[in-house]
């Protein structure tokens, strides 16, 4: 019986999708991507130059003046078969992803639906795209707004949701005419590549969908080329913010998700029983590496204790391996460096004096001694002034600080510089509406672990989280990739 | 072994369906009373059926955001026996069945935080016991 591990991968240097076909790039330069759990090399993604992005962008701006006059109803339905496609490869897809990322298979299926959701979510434009319109805005005369595309829009993704994060902005795009261009991340190039495998096969007109792998020279001549008009980002605050400028400064629409660091305040009057399971998920699922995994724990008063103690059994019993393997809750961090960078911040958290209670490094994964594990890991007696308090460590870690108060938990949260995501546990409603009414982030949770928006809402980010006005998903996405053109008529 | 995730749970299930699928076609050939072949092929039937639900919630059912860790539910707890022996059949079946409503209802609960996995599970379950019905 086949032990369901075996994905076979078929690439080598990974192609371009440019104009409907599948293009070799001519780049010198390439880029190792690994399976994560067992550190073997399973691909390459090619640094495209900017010759044949520029290829892409031209073909995305020819297919736009013939796709921006298909009938909603028609690219919709393309939509629908893409994903439609999408749940029959299902399995395969999640896979691959879980092989190239790491993810626990769960994870990868959770995914793919969140995919799949935008997809559907996107199969309603013809009513979300509709405008308004008001009669006799003065004798005789009507005004109306009429949501209308706007051309090549683009995308550069990251590595920790190669499969979804993409789907947050090309269904929308194309859904309201508009045409696109993926730049998935040079690290996990291969949930791409195997989504577009999926849609040649399906008759989206040429040049409406296109993909162009690379790095720096990819992105700088997106974003620099007269025949782009928008970029989403997902990625890191610095990087984010610099493009962020650059696409200003270019005169292009821009929608920048950055990093974050989540503070989950716990009040005493939290449930601990079903708290704990919460917390487990929304910081090592993913093994950390989700922009809206927890970042800080603040135990407010008298449950720190009692929290600390049922935290620690249940990370203890966490399971950590290959993520192919069915029953496995946590797999590797993505990469060899992201896993330096982690272990450096676990190191940095016990020179600033933290006191490593629970410690995942050194983990070993049977038959995975190539892999980027580590372990969960627990900080106890953190302090807000610690590197681990306040930076981003995309990896398995909890750093428990202990506060004295609501206040105090709000005022650790509102003095850190991202504002992606928070949560409050509390048996009061009171305490929930105040926690939601102030504190700064975009993707508040009340109860909740990992404040995820569905695809009808836009995920949302505030402060060195997001750069922008429109976020992806939802209605924010179908006004950020239209534009609303006034129209005032008279007839005599 | 621990079903500690939705995904090992539903493995699990599949498995075990799957052998006692091969249960039930083997089992209507070997049976000599026709009633009974015609029980056993039923069941058979039934069982592709229950493997594509299985394979709908494992698709259709995985919530991201409450992606919680489960505990308590062990597989050692549900192992079933599929030899067959011509006279044994029906007491196998009912073995079967039982462990198997054992099973789905308590992963029911156990996954409770996914309603509509386990409205599955506990639909599952009750075809289990009306198979039960049918066997005895």
């Amino acid at each position: 019986m086949s032990s369901g591990l075996e994905v076979t991968i078929l690439v080598e240097v990974v192609k371009n999708y440019i104009n409907g076909k599948w293009v070799e790039s001519k780049a010198k330069e390439t880029r190792d991507v690994f399976n994560p759990a067992t550190g073997e090399l399973i691909a390459k993604t090619p640094m495209s130059t900017a010759e044949e992005t520029l290829e892409a962008i031209a073909a995305a701006k020819v297919a736009y003046e013939r796709w921006r006059r298909t009938p909603v109803f028609t690219r919709v339905r393309h939509l629908n078969r893409i994903r439609d496609a999408f749940e029959e490869n299902f399995e395969e897809l999640s896979k691959i992803l879980t092989m190239e990322q790491g993810k626990a298979i769960d994870e990868a299926r959770g995914e793919y639906r969140r995919t799949i959701e935008n997809l559907e979510c996107a199969t309603s434009i013809p009513s979300l795209q509709m405008g308004y319109n008001t009669e006799d805005i003065a004798a005789g005369i009507d005004e109306m707004v009429i949501k209308q595309p706007i051309g090549v829009f683009f995308c550069v993704a990251p590595f920790n949701f190669p499969g979804m994060v993409p789907t947050w902005f090309w269904p929308f795009a194309i859904g309201v005419g508009n045409t696109y261009i993926v730049k998935p991340s040079e690290q996990v190039p291969l949930s791409q590549v195997k989504q577009f495998e999926i849609i040649h096969e399906l008759g989206l007109p040429r040049g409406v969908l296109n993909m162009v792998h690379g790095g720096a020279e990819a992105v700088n001549t997106l974003i620099e080329s007269p025949d782009t008009v928008g970029m989403s980002f997902v990625g890191s605050t610095p990087v984010g913010k610099l493009l962020y400028k650059k696409a200003g400064e270019h005169g292009k629409r821009a929608q920048v998700q950055a990093g974050a660091k989540n503070f989950l305040t716990i009040m005493p009057d939290a449930d601990i029983e079903r708290t704990v399971p919460a917390l487990i998920t929304s910081f090592y699922g993913c093994a950390g590496q989700r922009c809206l995994a927890g970042g800080v724990l603040l135990a407010v008063g008298d449950i720190y204790e009692p929290l600390k103690e049922a935290l620690v059994e249940a990370a203890k019993k966490y399971s950590v391996g290959n993520g192919l393997e069915e029953g496995i809750q946590m797999g590797p961090l993505a990469s060899k460096r992201g896993m330096e960078t982690v272990l450096g911040y676990i190191e940095n958290g016990i020179k600033e004096g933290a006191e490593l209670i629970l410690d995942g490094r050194g983990i070993e994964v049977p038959g995975h001694p190539g892999g980027y594990f580590i372990g969960p890991t627990i900080f106890d007696k953190v302090t807000r002034d610690m590197t681990i308090a306040k930076e981003e460590i995309f990896g398995p870690v909890i750093p428990i600080v202990q506060v004295k108060d609501l206040e105090e938990a709000i005022d650790i949260v509102h003095a850190n510089p991202y504002g992606n995501a928070s949560s409050v546990f509390t048996s009061s409603g009171k305490i929930a509406r105040e926690y939601q009414y102030r504190v700064k982030a975009g993707n508040i949770g009340i109860n909740i672990g990992v404040v995820a928006p569905i695809a009808t809402f836009p995920f949302s980010g505030m402060k060195d989280s997001f750069f922008g006005d429109l976020h992806g998903q939802g209605q924010d996405a179908v006004d950020f990739f239209t534009e609303n053109k006034v129209v005032i008529t008279r007839w005599f | 072994m621990e079903l500690g995730t939705f995904g090992a749970i539903l493995k699990y299930a599949m498995e075990i369906e799957q052998e006692v699928n091969k249960f039930y076609e083997s089992a209507a050939s070997v049976a000599k009373d026709q009633e009974l072949v015609d029980k056993f092929k039923e069941l058979h039937k039934r069982g592709e059926k229950r493997l594509k639900t299985l394979e709908r919630v494992r698709r259709e059912n995985v919530t991201e955001m409450i992606l919680e860790p489960i505990v308590g539910l062990d597989s050692d707890d549900y192992k079933i026996e599929t030899e067959i022996s011509e006279t044994g059949l029906i007491d196998t079946a009912l073995s079967i069945e039982k462990t198997l409503h054992g099973f789905y209802s308590e992963a029911a609960i156990k996954i409770e935080f996914l309603i509509e996995a386990m409205y599955a599970f506990e639909l599952l379950a009750e075809a289990n016991e009306r198979a039960v019905g049918i066997l005895s």
